[in-house]
């Protein structure tokens, strides 16, 4: 039975006056598939998880739609689907324009659950989609998309900390090709980093809520997964890798006590890349989609015929004349939407279905934003990603990319003084539910 | 030819000061940062107007869809846009000032004075009457509702400079803080010096300081065609660069010039110190990623824009003396006080001429549609070619039948060293194409304007007072001397 | 399926001499409309592509047939070089290709 590490002051008034002490800790592991962590718990890689999975619930989760990271870890931290958080792919163009821009924490319009009643002061770090830092009741260091340290850290006063330990938010991509033993180091160091920033800001306040991702393990597995499947020098520097996540974790469950609630989440799951397939060359193929000629390619080179575009990785939009300047397509004007549809079930490439089914718009999102949600998704065939790219110079894209996201497979975790009802099939929009239910008997 | 207030429609925001360059982000990585020089993605950049967009492409948004342009009569304009000049108390840099004032620009000046001093010194002075600084921006204030903020530093005192820079932050820079004059360059080492130092340290510290403090930032530094030198050859004057199809042979070999800095033919120490701005903006624009473009400017005349004609009180200066005044203002000057209209040697030395009206009109069209990063662009700022012999025998005819007054012209030994006769060919289509100039002035019209102010009082009498720095004394081999006459009485 | 060879020109804002090459790239691909496609590249908002290709200096001009290159030349060229470098490309590429759909 582990023992309360004290690690307020003794003095601290805190103490007495806390209506429960349970504190919740969300751990995140992006892009940690469900089967290769029981994999790696059962062969002795993660001996941390193996223990840690003894004593808690885990089920294999699904992700959001589409399976990005950016939609999955904002639904899961906000607990609504992207119609009502606002963030449905990594790119998002705001209305009545054609500027091509990536969603940042600005663009996600519901609270995550480290600004909602009865959980500050929380220590947040490193959860994707988080940056610029927005003010909240503690400490928030912000994840990936963030190129500026400055402005990813909230308060302001807490940055030296970060330049002290020589944080890095993410790892520098091209090392993967140009240096792969650069590209492991790197990875570890700023994953010591993250631990040793959290080691230091642990102990500086009486934190409620502890928000933690490690992100490396989804860079890892996006350049070196077809490693994992092979013997060799990688396969052992891969599988190091996942030993000192496995040891981070260790390192925050040791800190624990039985009335702390932790859950353990990734954000989707991983299977090797076959093809990069771009969806406005299909489009342009079949005259849906018509840009300007010249060098530049944006949104804004769409001619007004233009009936159809794709954002990243499969999302489809029709060009609207209620939504962009140029578009032509009359609001609520359906009749596209099937031939559409046919036009990707029906396509084959080297014999083989690039889509595996497609969703429509509607049936998958609801709330004060479905109005900007893609009218149709295209979930992807085994090993097909998609490219939402304007630019395409065929229907394939070169890619150093070796692992691509799936739907399903995620992982969900929860250990807590009381077992919590998981639903049937677990999804990303059920996390903050049943961090709200393992809290209920905890906090009042 | 573009509609000239569209020129820049179609430019986005990879041609925007208000633009800060971040990185570079795979979104096919899940938005993985990529910072090495071997990366993938799509550069990303955030705009310092509208921060709420967060990254995004720059080149999604062109000026004519975004919020913070406004359509003007000379394309679109960044709302406010921070122009700071360099040398507003000058004779380009005050009409300047007020014209971009007036279109909503928040101007900013510096100016170190030492033009009103020097031709001082000389005994001269403007013939238009001006008053100090503060007087002027008043009056802009009260009569034009503009605000101006002016401060007397020098360009060349880096740390106070850089302070002005660092605090407003500009959107673009103007520099126009240079000493203009050829012969004031000749007249002795000294001078020489100054010109040179003057010149240069300035436009190096304005390089250094747009790389530490704004380095979005475009500028526009005046340059002048006389740095090209008038060759014998009769090779036609390009736009500072040589055109794709231009080629060297020597021997058996052919080598494409394209792109090549065109060659330079300085005539004065002040012509000098203006090629070797030239270097330093082109090689500052490549090692730091900065816009800059060089304007080739003809010899500017005349003083007519509609701010200048508000009000006495927003005149700019206005020179006639032999270093500081330009050959057209100086005949008209000439012709008002019944000096003769002095032509150096032959009077067949061709030269390229542009109003201060049109070169206004130039100016905004550049600070309008700035460069991309990086970019060192020239233009030829010329709409006139015409020799000094037509000029003054243009002026003479005007004075005479419209004014009546008695003008004569005369011939004198040549104090500089230059080509008396020369083949002189300017192309000069940049701005007519690419940023829609279209030149609203004609020489004799201009002329016959300047007359008008220059016949008023208290300018005749100004031009009496300096009367006897009309004629030229300065020899470019050194020292003065009185110059002879080699022909009275030209007939025009 | 397009088989046409492709004429890259690779050029970035601060390299004067490729923006001063722009007509005459323009002009080639007006007069080899239909026989070769012609894409223009900047390196700096395309910078894996410029290092994978190992683009050392600027302007470049590269030419693909049946998707490796022919051939490559560096700085500005006259134009008699540049065709040089297009023909040989449309040789090796073999017969024209499909005409375009």
């Amino acid at each position: 039975m582990p023992t309360r590490k004290k690690l307020w002051p003794s003095d601290c008034v805190i103490w007495g006056t806390c209506k429960g002490m349970g504190r919740t800790v969300f751990f995140g592991i992006d892009g940690l598939s469900h089967t290769m962590w029981r994999d790696l718990a059962d062969s002795g890689v993660m001996p941390q998880s193996a223990q840690l999975i003894k004593e808690s619930q885990l089920v294999p989760m699904r992700s959001a739609i589409p399976e990005v990271s950016s939609v999955a870890w904002t639904s899961m931290v906000t607990g609504k689907n992207p119609g009502g958080h606002n963030v449905f792919g990594f790119t998002d163009i705001p209305d009545n324009s054609y500027t091509l821009a990536f969603t940042s924490a600005r663009t996600v319009k519901a609270p995550p659950f480290w600004q909602m009643e009865g959980w500050g002061p929380s220590l947040v770090m490193n959860v994707p989609q988080t940056y610029p830092a927005q003010p909240l009741d503690g400490t928030l260091v912000a994840g990936y998309v963030a190129l500026d340290l400055a402005k990813a850290v909230y308060p302001a006063a807490r940055l030296p900390v970060f330049e002290e330990v020589g944080y890095d938010i993410d790892v520098e991509m091209a090392l993967a090709w140009t240096s792969p033993d650069r590209f492991f180091a790197e990875l570890t160091r700023i994953l010591e980093a993250r631990s040793a920033a959290l080691d230091i800001l642990w102990s500086q306040a009486d934190w409620q809520t502890i928000a933690f991702i490690i992100t490396g393990t989804d860079r890892l597995n996006h350049y070196f997964l077809d490693h994992y499947e092979q013997e060799g020098a990688l396969r052992e520097r891969f599988l190091d890798f996942y030993s000192s996540v496995d040891a981070a974790l260790g390192d925050m469950v040791a800190r624990l006590a039985d009335d702390d609630v932790l859950v353990v989440v990734s954000d989707h799951g991983f299977e090797l890349q076959e093809k990069v397939v771009n969806v406005n060359h299909v489009l342009k193929e079949a005259g849906l989609l018509v840009l300007d000629d010249g060098p530049r390619v944006t949104p804004a080179s769409m001619q007004p015929e233009s009936k159809v575009f794709a954002m990243d990785p499969g999302r489809l939009y029709l060009h609207r004349s209620d939504r962009y300047p140029k578009g032509q397509v009359g609001p609520g004007d359906e009749s596209l939407l099937a031939k559409i549809s046919e036009l990707f079930t029906g396509f084959r490439h080297e014999g083989k279905p690039i889509v595996e089914r497609i969703e429509l718009g509607k049936d998958l999102y609801d709330g004060p934003f479905s109005y900007r949600a893609p009218e149709l998704v295209l979930m992807p065939a085994q090993g097909v990603s998609f490219s939402g790219r304007l630019k395409s110079d065929g229907l394939l894209e070169d890619s150093y990319i070796v692992g691509k996201h799936t739907l399903e497979d995620a992982v969900f975790l929860c250990r807590s003084p009381n077992a919590v009802d998981l639903p049937e099939a677990m999804t990303v929009f059920d996390v903050l539910p049943a961090m709200n239910a393992a809290r209920e008997g905890i906090v009042e | 030819m573009t509609d000239p207030a569209q020129h820049n429609a179609g430019k986005t925001c990879w041609n925007c000061p208000a633009v800060e360059f971040k990185g570079h982000v795979d979104f096919r990585a899940c938005g993985q940062a990529a910072f090495s020089r071997a990366a993938e993605g799509q550069l990303v950049v955030e705009c310092k107007r509208r921060e709420e967009i967060g990254y995004f492409d720059p080149m999604s948004i062109t000026y004519d869809a975004c919020p913070e342009y406004e359509a003007t009569e000379f394309g679109y304009l960044l709302r406010g846009m921070r122009v700071m000049i360099l040398g507003m108390d000058g004779y380009l840099g005050w009409p300047l000032a007020l014209k971009l004032a007036k279109l909503g620009c928040q101007v900013f000046g510096i100016d170190n004075m030492l033009r009103r001093e020097l031709v001082a010194e000389r005994g001269a002075q403007s013939v238009l009457p001006i008053g100090s600084m503060q007087e002027r921006i008043e009056s802009a204030r009260e009569l034009l509702g503009v605000e101006i903020d002016f401060r007397p530093i020098d360009l060349c005192d880096r740390e106070e400079f850089f302070a002005y820079v660092e605090e407003v932050k500009p959107e673009a820079f103007v520099q126009y803080a240079e000493i203009p004059s050829a012969p004031y360059s000749m007249a002795s080492v000294e001078t020489a010096t100054k010109t040179i130092y003057n010149n240069n340290i300035g436009t190096l510290n304005l390089m250094f300081a747009m790389r530490d403090y704004a380095p979005e930032a475009s500028m526009i530094k005046l340059g002048t065609m006389g740095e090209y030198g008038s060759p014998l050859t009769g090779r036609p004057l390009f736009e500072g660069l040589f055109p794709g199809d231009a080629v060297l042979q020597h021997g058996d070999d052919e080598w494409s010039l394209g792109g090549e800095l065109v060659p330079r033919d300085p005539v004065s120490f002040y012509h000098v110190s203006k090629v070797q701005g030239t270097f330093t903006m082109y090689e500052s624009c490549k090692y730091w990623w900065l816009r800059g473009i060089d304007v080739m400017q003809g010899v500017v005349y005349g003083l007519h824009t509609p701010e200048l004609m508000t009000d006495p009180s927003l005149n700019t200066r206005f020179d006639i003396d032999e270093w500081w005044g330009t050959v057209i203002n100086r005949f008209v000057a000439q012709a008002v006080v019944g000096a003769p209209l002095t032509i150096f040697g032959s009077g067949n030395q061709i030269r390229g001429y542009i109003t201060v009206a049109d070169a206004m009109q130039c100016m905004i069209r550049l600070l309008a549609s700035p460069p991309e990063p990086g970019q060192y662009e020239v233009v030829n700022q010329v709409t006139d070619v015409l020799s000094v012999r037509e000029l003054a025998q243009t002026v003479a005819r005007i004075g005479r039948d419209e004014f009546d007054l008695t003008p004569t012209i005369q011939r004198i030994e040549n104090p500089r060293v230059e080509a008396e006769e020369h083949p002189y060919e300017v192309i000069h289509e940049k701005l007519e194409k690419d940023f829609g100039f279209s030149s609203q002035s004609n020489v004799e019209d201009e002329i016959r304007y300047m007359f008008k102010r220059l016949m008023e009082p208290s300018s005749r009498e100004l031009i009496e007072a300096s009367r006897d720095t009309l004629f030229p004394k300065t020899l470019w081999s050194g020292g003065e001397k009185t110059l002879e006459v080699v022909e009275a009485d030209l007939d025009y | 399926m397009h088989h046409r060879p492709v004429f890259v020109d690779f050029w970035a804002s601060w390299c004067p001499p490729c923006k001063m090459m722009e007509p005459i790239v323009d002009r080639l691909a007006v007069e080899y409309e239909g026989r070769i496609r012609v894409a223009k590249v900047n390196v700096d908002r395309n910078r894996g592509l410029a290092d994978r290709l190992n683009i050392k200096g600027l302007p470049t001009y590269m030419m693909f047939a049946g998707g490796a290159s022919t051939g490559s030349l560096t700085a500005a060229q006259t134009e008699r070089k540049l065709r040089g470098l297009i023909d040989e490309a449309l040789i090796a590429g073999g017969p024209e290709g499909d005409t375009d759909g």
